[in-house]
C-alpha cells in the first residue's frame, strides 16, 4: 500500500496502470474519476476509492445473493444471475458518480454569475474576484475555484492552469480555466479600455455567455435526461418489486391447494432468470442512451 | 449429439488459436512495441476469420465507415474479431442451454408417471420405488426397440401401434409378473414415452434456434453501431452549439485569429475532432482557405457547414467583423435545438420504451404464472 501511495505521489500515469495491469484497473479507474470530481490527489483518494470498490462489490454480492436465492438448479440461470449482478454493480458506480457530476454541472451557472459579479466589482482584477467567489459560490464548485486561485498565484501560472484544465470534469470548466488565464494576463487592461470607450469588458461578456450556455444546457439536457432516468429506474427495479410481491401473493393464494412451492419449478425459474436479464440489460441500454445524448 | 461435438470442436479450435496467437503476441511484444504487436496479432487472427472482408472491398469500406461514424475506436480487423467471438460464444452458450434443456426433457419424460393417466390415478404415486421401476421398464423397452430397429416414422405409423403395444405388453408381462398396474396400460404408457423420446432425439430445430441466436449476436455490433448513429445525432448538435459559443467567446479575445478559436474549440470537441484538427493544421500550414474549401465539400451536417463557412469567411473579412453574425448563429441554434429536442425526445422515448415494455411483459407473465397453473393443475403435478 505504501508503495502504491508513493507511486501515486510521484504522479504515476494512471492510464499506464489501467492498460497494463488488469488487477489495478478497477480501483485506479475509480480513483481517476474521483480525482476529477473532488480535485484531491490520487494518493489522497486511494482509501476512498478502495472503500468505494468494497461497497460496490458488496452491493453486487447482495444482488447476486438475492437473485441466486430464487434459483435451485440450472447453470445458465446462475450465469445470468452473475451477469445481472455485474451490470448492477456497474450501474451503482455510474449512479454514484453521476450524482456528483450533476451537482457540479447544476451549480456551475451560479458560480459563473458570482464570478462575473466580483470581476466587474474589482474592475477586471481576477484574483480578488476569485477569492470572493470562493466563499460565495456553491460548495460543489468551491474546490475548482480554489484550485484556479492557487494556480494563478504561482509563478508558472500558465503551465499550472494548463495542468488544471486537463483535470476539470466538464468542458465548461475547461473553458473557464482558459478565460481566467486570459483575465489574469489582460483583464485589468481590457476592462480599462472598455470603460474608456463605454463598452462592455470582453471577459465579463465571455463569462456571461458561459453562464447562458451552461444554464441552457442544464435545462434542456435535464429535460432529456429526466424522462429516460425514470424509465431506467423503473426497468432496473422491476424484478425487485415483482418477484417478492408475486411470490407472497400467489403463494398465499395457492397454499390451500398444496401448491405453495409453485415458483420453485424450472419454468418459473427460467422466467425469473429472463426477467432479471431483461431488467439489467434494459437498464444498461437506457443508461447508454442517456450517456450518448449529451 | 453431433451438434454438441461440432460446437465443442469449434470451441476447442478457437481456444487453441487464441493460445497460439497469445504466445506469438508475447514474443513479438518482446522484440517490438506493444502497439505493433497488437496490430500484428489482429492482422494474423483476421486471416483466420471466415467472414472477414478483403482489404478495401465494398464490405470492408462499409464496416470502416460504420466504425468511424459511430466512434467505436476499433480497426476493421478488431471489429470482425469481436463479431466472430460473439458468434462462437453465443453458439456455445445457446447450444449448451439447449443440450441442458433436452437432457431435462429426456429425464422428465422417463420419470413421468402421469402420462396416459388421470389425476386420480396418480395419487398412488408410490415414491422412489415406483419411480425406479418406471425407469427400469423404460430402459428395458428402449433396449428392446432401439432407434435403428424402430425409428420414429415406424413408431408413428398407425398400422404399427397395435402390433408394438401388444408386443410390449407381452414382454413386460413376462418379465415383471407381480405388477400392481395392468401390463397393457404400462405398455401403452411406455410406447407413448418411446414416441416422445424419439421425437426429442430427432428434433434438430432447437439447434437451429441456437444457430439463429448466435447469428443475431454476430450482427450485434452492427446493430449497436446503427443505433448509436441514430442516438448520437443529438450529441452532434449539442457539440456544434458548444463550438459556436466557444467561437463567440474566444473570437472576441486577442490575438483575434481563427487559429486561436480552433485551438479552443478542439479542447471541447469529441465527435468532430478529426475535422477540426484538419482545419487547424491547414490554418497552421498557411493553406487555411483551401483546407476549409475541402472540408465544406465533405461535411454533411448543416450547422457545422455554416460554422466552417463563417470561419472561412472570417479569414478574409477579419474575425471581429464576424462576431455579431456568430452571436446570431448561436441564438438561432439555441432556438433550433429547443424545437429539435422536443421532437427527438419523443423518438428516444419510443426506443427506451422497448426495454420498459419487455420488463412489464415479463412481470405480467411472472405474476400470472401461478394463476395459469391453477387453471390446469396437471402442469404442476408434472
Amino acid at each position: 500500500m505504501t508503495l502504491i501511495i508513493r507511486k501515486l505521489d510521484k504522479k504515476v500515469v494512471l492510464d499506464d496502470y489501467k492498460r497494463h495491469k488488469l488487477l489495478y484497473s478497477l480501483p485506479f479507474r475509480l480513483n481517476k474519476r474521483l480525482t476529477l470530481i473532488n480535485q484531491k490527489s490520487p494518493a489522497q483518494n486511494l482509501w476512498t476509492s478502495l472503500i468505494l470498490m468494497l461497497i460496490m462489490t458488496a452491493l453486487g454480492a447482495f444482488y447476486f445473493l438475492f437473485s441466486y436465492s430464487t434459483f435451485r438448479g440450472l447453470w445458465y440461470h446462475k450465469l445470468l444471475c452473475a451477469f445481472s449482478a455485474l451490470i448492477f454493480t456497474y450501474l451503482c458506480e455510474e449512479t454514484y458518480f453521476e450524482l456528483y457530476e450533476k451537482r457540479i454541472r447544476m451549480d456551475l451557472p451560479s458560480t459563473l454569475k458570482k464570478l462575473t459579479h466580483y470581476y466587474n466589482l474589482y474592475k477586471g482584477n481576477i484574483v480578488p474576484a476569485l477569492e470572493d467567489t470562493i466563499s460565495k459560490c456553491p460548495v460543489s464548485n468551491r474546490v475548482f475555484i480554489v484550485k484556479m486561485r492557487e494556480a494563478l498565484g504561482k509563478t508558472d501560472y500558465v503551465r499550472q492552469i494548463g495542468v488544471l484544465e486537463n483535470q476539470m470534469p466538464t468542458v465548461w470548466m475547461k473553458m473557464l480555466c482558459r478565460i481566467v488565464l486570459f483575465a489574469k494576463e489582460n483583464g485589468g487592461a481590457a476592462a480599462g479600455e472598455a470603460q474608456k470607450i463605454r463598452k462592455e469588458d470582453v471577459i465579463a461578456s465571455s463569462l456571461k455567455r458561459l453562464t447562458n450556455i451552461a444554464t441552457f444546457l442544464n435545462i434542456e439536457q435535464g429535460y432529456n435526461d429526466a424522462e429516460l432516468l425514470g424509465m431506467q429506474i423503473f426497468v432496473f427495479f422491476t424484478p425487485f418489486m415483482v418477484i417478492p410481491v408475486t411470490r407472497w401473493y400467489n403463494t398465499s393464494l395457492l397454499i390451500d391447494f398444496d401448491m405453495g412451492g409453485i415458483y420453485n419449478s424450472v419454468q418459473a425459474q427460467s422466467l425469473t432468470a429472463v426477467m432479471l436479464f431483461i431488467s439489467s440489460f434494459g437498464a444498461l441500454f437506457i443508461h447508454w442512451m442517456r450517456k450518448l445524448q449529451s | 449429439m453431433l451438434v454438441e461435438v461440432f460446437v465443442l470442436a469449434l470451441l476447442a479450435s478457437s481456444l487453441t488459436v487464441l493460445v497460439f496467437q497469445h504466445s506469438r503476441y508475447q514474443r513479438v511484444k518482446k522484440l517490438y512495441r506493444a502497439d505493433y504487436a497488437r496490430a500484428s496479432l489482429l492482422k494474423s487472427i483476421s486471416r483466420l476469420l471466415p467472414f472477414m472482408p478483403s482489404y478495401k472491398s465494398r464490405r470492408y469500406k462499409a464496416a470502416e465507415a460504420l466504425i468511424i461514424d459511430s466512434g467505436f475506436k476499433l480497426s476493421v480487423e478488431g471489429f470482425y474479431l469481436i463479431k466472430t467471438a460473439l458468434f462462437i460464444a453465443g453458439l456455445v452458450f445457446f447450444t449448451s442451454i439447449q443440450t441442458t434443456n433436452i437432457f431435462m426433457l429426456y429425464d422428465s419424460v422417463i420419470n413421468d408417471l402421469t402420462l396416459k393417466r388421470n389425476l386420480m390415478d396418480v395419487s398412488d404415486r408410490g415414491g422412489t420405488e415406483r419411480l425406479e421401476l418406471e425407469r427400469e421398464i423404460f430402459k428395458y423397452v428402449n433396449d428392446m426397440l432401439p432407434k435403428e430397429k424402430a425409428p420414429l416414422k415406424e413408431l408413428e405409423s398407425s398400422n404399427n401401434i397395435k402390433m408394438y403395444t401388444d408386443y410390449l405388453e407381452l414382454r413386460i408381462g413376462n418379465k415383471w409378473d407381480r405388477l400392481e398396474e395392468d401390463a397393457g396400460d404400462i405398455a401403452e404408457r411406455m410406447y407413448a414415452k418411446l414416441l416422445k423420446i424419439r421425437a426429442i432425439e430427432t428434433d434438430y430445430t432447437v439447434y437451429f434456434k441456437s444457430m439463429a441466436a448466435a447469428v443475431s449476436l454476430f450482427f450485434m455490433p452492427n446493430i449497436i453501431g446503427s443505433v448509436k448513429l441514430k442516438l448520437i445525432e443529438d450529441k452532434r448538435d449539442w457539440e456544434i452549439l458548444n463550438y459556436i459559443y466557444v467561437f463567440s467567446i474566444f473570437g472576441r479575445l486577442p490575438p483575434f485569429n481563427i487559429k486561436n478559436v480552433l485551438i479552443n474549440i478542439l479542447v471541447i470537441s469529441d465527435i468532430y475532432k478529426p475535422i477540426l484538427s484538419e482545419a487547424l493544421n491547414g490554418v497552421k500550414s498557411g493553406k487555411g482557405e483551401a483546407v476549409f474549401d475541402g472540408l465544406l465539400k465533405r461535411v454533411e451536417n448543416q450547422e457545422l457547414y455554416e460554422l466552417l463557412e463563417a470561419m472561412r469567411l472570417s479569414m478574409n473579412t477579419g474575425l471581429l467583423d464576424m462576431m455579431d453574425n456568430i452571436d446570431g448563429m448561436a441564438a438561432n441554434q439555441l432556438k433550433w435545438l429547443e424545437i429539435k429536442s422536443i421532437k427527438r425526445r419523443k423518438s428516444k422515448q419510443v426506443i427506451a420504451m422497448v426495454p420498459v415494455v419487455l420488463a412489464m411483459l415479463m412481470a405480467v407473465v411472472y405474476f400470472s404464472y401461478s394463476l395459469s397453473t391453477l387453471s390446469n393443475p396437471m402442469n404442476f403435478v408434472k
